[in-house]
C-alpha cells in the first residue's frame, strides 16, 4: 500500500479508529491490530512475501529465546550466525543472485571460459533490505547482550512488522521500538497532531517536489545522449531533490503516522543539504542506516582505530557496503566508493567531526564560508547521485562527459520545461522552509507552537492546495525498490 | 482523543464538500466516453464495419470515408482488453456488422490501459462504458483519478465557457486539428514508451483475440486486422523481437482462422511525412488515406467472398 494512495487513506483512519476506539484497553489486543493491520498493509503488494516475514520473525524469535539461556559461547556464535545467514540469505537471493551470475559470467568471459547460466526472473519484494536489517539489530544486541531477549512473540511479532516504517524504514532498533510496544500507550492530543502536521509535509515533499522533479530527471536521464551538459546538470539536480523529497517525505509519514498510533520512531533526515563537509552530510542522511552500518560494521570492524591503512580499509568498506545496499549494480558500488573519497580527507586529517551543530545556528542567513561549504558539499553530492541515478557505469560517465563539455555553457533546453520552472520555483519555496525549520524535526514542526490558529489552518491549508494544484505524476516511493 | 477527532473532522469537512460538489459536476461534462457509449446503445444494431483499437485508430480512421453504416469505437489507449469488453457489451445488437476491424500495432498484443501512463483513463470505462474494469476508489471517480488543477479547468471550461470537451466526430473519428510534432523527436520517444521487456500480456492478448474470433464466427462477422501506418522515424527505433513476435503472432493466428485477414500497412510506401502528426499518429490527410485504403481492402473481400459463394453454388 503506498502512502499517497486513497488505499492507504481509508486504510489509516480505520486502522487508527479501531486502535484507539476498539483496542484500547488491552495491550495484547492493540499489538495485535498493529500485526494485523501490517500484514495487510504488505500483503497489498503482493502478499505471497508475507511468508519471508513471518519467517524472519520466527527464526529470530527463536534465536533470541536460546541466546537467553545459552552461556557456550561457540553456541551463541552458531545462534547468531543461522539468523545472519538466514535473513542475509533472503536478501541475496532476491536482491543479489542475478548480479553475482551476471557478473561470475562475465568474469569467466573475459578469461576465455562461456559459462551457460539463466539469470532468474526474481521480483525483489519491497522492503527486504529494511525489514532484514531491523530484524538483525535484534538478534545482534541480543547477542552482545545489550538487549534482553523478549518473551513477548506479539510485542516482537509487530516490532518487526510495524507498518509505518515496514517497506522503506526509518530502520528502527530494537532497543528503542521494541520497548515501546511493552507499554499501554495512552492517546496524547499534541503527539497526534504533531503526527499528522509531518504526515502532511511530507505528502508535500513526496507528491509536489519529489513526482515533479521526478517527470523532469526521468525526461534528461532517459535522454541523456540528446541533451546539452548544461541540461544534464539540471537533470542531476532536479533528481538530487527527487530522491531527497521522495525518501525524506516517506520517513515523515512514517514517523508522522507512527505517532499517531503513539510511538516514537527515530528521526532519518536532519536537512542534509545545508551540510558544510561530507561527513555532516552523512550524519544527516538516512541516519538509521548510517548508524546501523556504523554500529554493526564500522565498529566492529575497528571503526577509526588503527593505522592510517585501516582507517582507509575500513572507510571504503562502508561506504561501498552501504552502496551496494541500495541495489545489485555497479553504479551503486561506484556510488558509495565517491562518497568514501569524499569523506577520506576530512577523516584523515581528523576533520570529519568540525561541523557537528545546526549551521548559522541563531541566525537567518549563513555567513559568506558557510555558504561556500554547503554550495560545495552539495555539488560534491549532485555529482555522486548521478552514478546512483544512471542505468549503469556507462550511462554515468557519459552523462559526465557531456557536462564537462563546451555544452555545458548552451541554454538548458528539454521536454518539460514548463513544469521544469514552475518546479524549479516551488524548489525554491520548500528550501526556504526547510531552512526556517532546520533546527526542528521537520521543517514545519514549529508551527505547533508558535502560530496564531489562523495562522497555522492558513499554512496547512496552502500546503493542501499546493498538493492539489502541483502535483506530479505518482511514482512509486524509490527507496521501494531497495 | 474526542477533540483531536471533532478538529480533524472541522478541519478536513471543506475539502470533502469541496471534493464531493465536484464529483458530480465532472461526472455531467459530455465527453467521448459517454457519446461513444450512448451511441452504441443506440445504434449498434445498424452498423456494419466497426472500427476498434487505441489512439492510431482514433486518430487514423474516419467513417466519413467508409462505406456501408461504420462508426469508430476506438479511444486513445484502448487496448484489446477493452476492445472486446465493448464488443461484449452490445453482444446481442450486432444484427447487421459484418466487419470488425481492429488494429494490431507494436504494442497491442504487451500492453494493457492500466499498466500504461494513460491509466487514469480506466475509471471512463467504469463511469461512462458501465464496464466494470475494477473496484479501486480511485479508478470509479473523476476527482479521485485526475489532479484537482485539470478538474478545476474542466470545470471552468464547460460550466463557464460552454465549451464540449467532445473530440470526436459524429461517427467516433478524433477529428481535433492535432498540431503537428517532430517527426524525428516523436519517432524516438513513443518508439521507446511501446517497446517493452515484458511479454507477459502476450498469451491472454492471444486467448482475447480468439475469443473475439470465436464470438465473430458466431456471429458471421469477418475480422479483419491491420497494422497501422507509422514514420519511419518510429519504425527505425523499434525493437525487432516485440515487432517479430507481433507479426508472428498475427500470421499464426490469421493462417489458423478462415473468417479473418490481416493487412500491414505498417511501412505502407503511400503515407508521406506529410500525412503524420506526429511519428505513430496520422493527420487527417492520412486518415483519409487510410480509411479509404481499408475500405477498398474490405470492398476486394467482400467481392472476393460472393465471387467464392457464386463459384461454389
Amino acid at each position: 500500500m503506498l502512502f499517497n494512495s486513497i488505499d492507504f487513506a481509508i486504510f489509516l483512519p480505520i486502522v487508527f479508529f479501531i486502535y484507539w476506539f476498539i483496542a484500547n484497553k488491552n495491550l495484547k489486543l492493540q499489538n495485535l491490530l498493529v500485526v494485523l493491520a501490517s500484514y495487510v498493509f504488505y500483503g497489498w503488494w503482493d502478499w505471497r512475501f508475507l511468508s519471508l516475514i513471518i519467517f524472519s520473525t520466527l527464526v529470530d524469535y527463536i534465536v533470541g529465546q536460546k541466546l537467553r539461556t545459552e552461556n557456550n559461547e561457540f553456541k551463541r556464535k552458531i545462534l547468531l550466525w543461522t539468523s545472519i545467514l538466514v535473513n542475509l540469505g533472503f536478501l541475496g537471493f532476491f536482491k543479489y543472485y542475478n548480479f553475482f551470475l551476471d557478473n561470475f559470467v562475465t568474469a569467466f568471459s573475459f578469461f576465455g571460459t562461456e559459462i551457460q547460466a539463466n539469470s532468474l526472473n526474481i521480483i525483489l519484494p519491497v522492503g527486504i533490505s529494511f525489514y532484514t536489517f531491523q530484524t538483525l539489530s535484534y538478534t545482534i544486541d541480543v547477542y552482545k547482550r545489550k538487549l534482553e531477549p523478549t518473551k513477548d512473540f506479539l510485542a516482537f511479532t509487530a516490532f518487526v512488522s510495524f507498518f509505518p516504517q515496514l517497506v522503506a524504514g526509518p530502520i528502527e532498533r530494537a532497543t528503542n521500538l521494541l520497548p515501546q510496544f511493552y507499554k499501554k500507550r495512552t492517546f496524547d492530543y499534541s503527539r497526534a497532531v504533531d503526527g499528522l502536521r509531518q504526515i502532511l509535509w511530507g505528502l508535500f515533499k513526496k507528491i509536489v517536489i519529489a513526482d515533479n522533479s521526478a517527470q523532469i530527471a526521468n525526461e534528461i536521464f532517459n535522454n541523456s545522449a540528446d541533451y546539452s551538459g548544461s541540461t544534464l546538470v539540471l537533470g542531476a539536480i532536479f533528481f538530487t531533490f527527487q530522491i531527497y523529497c521522495d525518501f525524506s517525505g516517506y520517513s515523515d509519514i512514517a514517523i508522522g503516522t507512527s505517532r499517531l498510533f503513539g510511538f516514537n520512531l527515530m528521526q532519518n533526515f536532519a536537512f542534509p543539504y545545508f551540510s558544510r563537509d561530507i561527513a555532516e552530510f552523512w550524519r544527516r542522511w538516512h541516519i538509521s542506516l548510517s548508524t546501523w552500518f556504523r554500529d554493526y560494521l564500522y565498529i566492529p570492524i575497528g571503526g577509526s582505530r588503527g593505522g592510517t591503512s585501516m582507517k582507509v580499509r575500513n572507510t571504503f568498506v562502508i561506504f561501498i557496503v552501504s552502496g551496494f545496499w541500495h541495489g545489485a549494480n555497479w553504479t551503486f558500488i561506484v556510488w558509495g566508493a565517491l562518497n568514501a573519497l569524499y569523506f577520506l580527507p576530512l577523516l584523515l586529517l581528523n576533520r570529519n567531526r568540525t561541523n557537528t551543530d545546526t549551521v548559522a545556528q541563531g541566525k537567518y542567513l549563513p555567513n559568506l564560508k558557510e555558504f561556500y561549504q554547503i554550495g560545495i558539499t552539495f555539488s560534491l553530492t549532485v555529482l555522486a547521485w548521478i552514478f546512483f541515478r544512471a542505468e549503469n557505469i556507462g550511462h554515468a560517465f557519459s552523462y559526465l562527459a557531456t557536462i564537462f563539455s563546451k555544452s555545458l555553457f548552451e541554454i538548458p533546453h528539454f521536454v518539460g520545461m514548463q513544469t521544469a520552472i514552475y518546479t524549479l520555483f516551488l524548489i525554491a519555496i520548500f528550501i526556504i522552509i526547510e531552512w526556517i525549520g532546520r533546527n526542528e524535526q521537520y521543517a514545519i514542526a514549529k508551527l505547533g507552537f508558535t502560530s496564531k490558529k489562523s495562522v497555522r489552518y492558513a499554512i496547512y491549508y496552502s500546503i493542501i492546495l499546493a498538493i492539489f494544484l502541483f502535483m506530479g505524476q505518482q511514482q512509486q516511493f524509490i527507496y521501494f525498490q531497495f | 482523543m474526542k477533540a483531536f477527532l471533532k478538529k480533524t473532522i472541522i478541519f478536513l469537512l471543506p475539502l470533502g464538500i469541496f471534493f464531493m460538489a465536484m464529483e458530480p459536476l465532472l461526472r455531467n461534462i459530455p465527453n467521448d466516453y459517454n457519446y461513444k457509449n450512448n451511441y452504441l446503445k443506440n445504434n449498434s444494431n445498424k452498423i456494419s464495419k466497426l472500427f476498434l483499437g487505441s489512439s492510431h485508430t482514433y486518430y487514423g480512421i474516419n467513417p466519413d470515408f467508409i462505406s456501408g453504416n461504420s462508426f469508430n469505437g476506438s479511444h486513445i489507449s484502448q487496448s484489446i482488453n477493452l476492445d472486446f469488453e465493448i464488443l461484449k457489451k452490445y453482444k446481442n445488437n450486432w444484427d447487421e456488422l459484418e466487419y470488425l476491424i481492429i488494429p494490431i500495432d507494436y504494442f497491442t498484443l504487451f500492453s494493457r490501459l492500466r499498466t500504461g501512463i494513460e491509466y487514469w483513463r480506466v475509471k471512463n470505462y467504469n463511469l461512462y462504458y458501465d464496464i466494470q474494469m475494477s473496484n479501486k476508489l480511485s479508478e470509479n471517480s473523476e476527482v479521485l483519478s485526475i489532479n484537482v488543477n485539470s478538474n478545476i479547468r474542466r470545470i471552468g471550461s464547460y460550466y463557464i465557457l460552454n465549451k464540449i470537451p467532445i473530440t470526436c466526430s459524429e461517427l467516433g473519428y478524433g477529428n481535433i486539428n492535432v498540431k503537428s510534432k517532430d517527426l524525428v523527436e516523436t519517432g524516438k520517444t513513443a518508439a521507446l514508451r511501446h517497446t517493452t521487456k515484458d511479454f507477459s500480456k502476450l498469451n491472454e492478448s492471444i486467448k482475447i483475440l480468439e475469443e473475439i474470433l470465436d464470438w465473430a464466427s458466431k456471429n458471421n462477422t469477418k475480422i479483419i486486422f491491420y497494422t497501422t501506418p507509422a514514420y519511419t522515424t518510429y519504425v527505425s527505433n523499434l525493437n525487432a523481437s516485440q515487432l517479430e513476435l507481433t507479426m508472428n503472432t498475427i500470421k499464426k493466428l490469421v493462417e489458423n482462422n478462415t473468417n479473418c485477414s490481416y493487412f500491414n500497412l505498417f511501412e505502407d510506401s503511400d503515407f508521406y511525412a506529410s500525412d503524420f502528426s506526429d511519428a505513430d499518429h496520422l493527420n487527417q490527410e492520412g486518415a483519409k488515406k487510410l480509411s479509404l485504403k481499408l475500405d477498398e481492402l474490405i470492398s476486394n473481400i467482400s467481392k472476393q467472398e460472393r465471387t467464392t459463394k457464386a463459384l461454389t453454388k
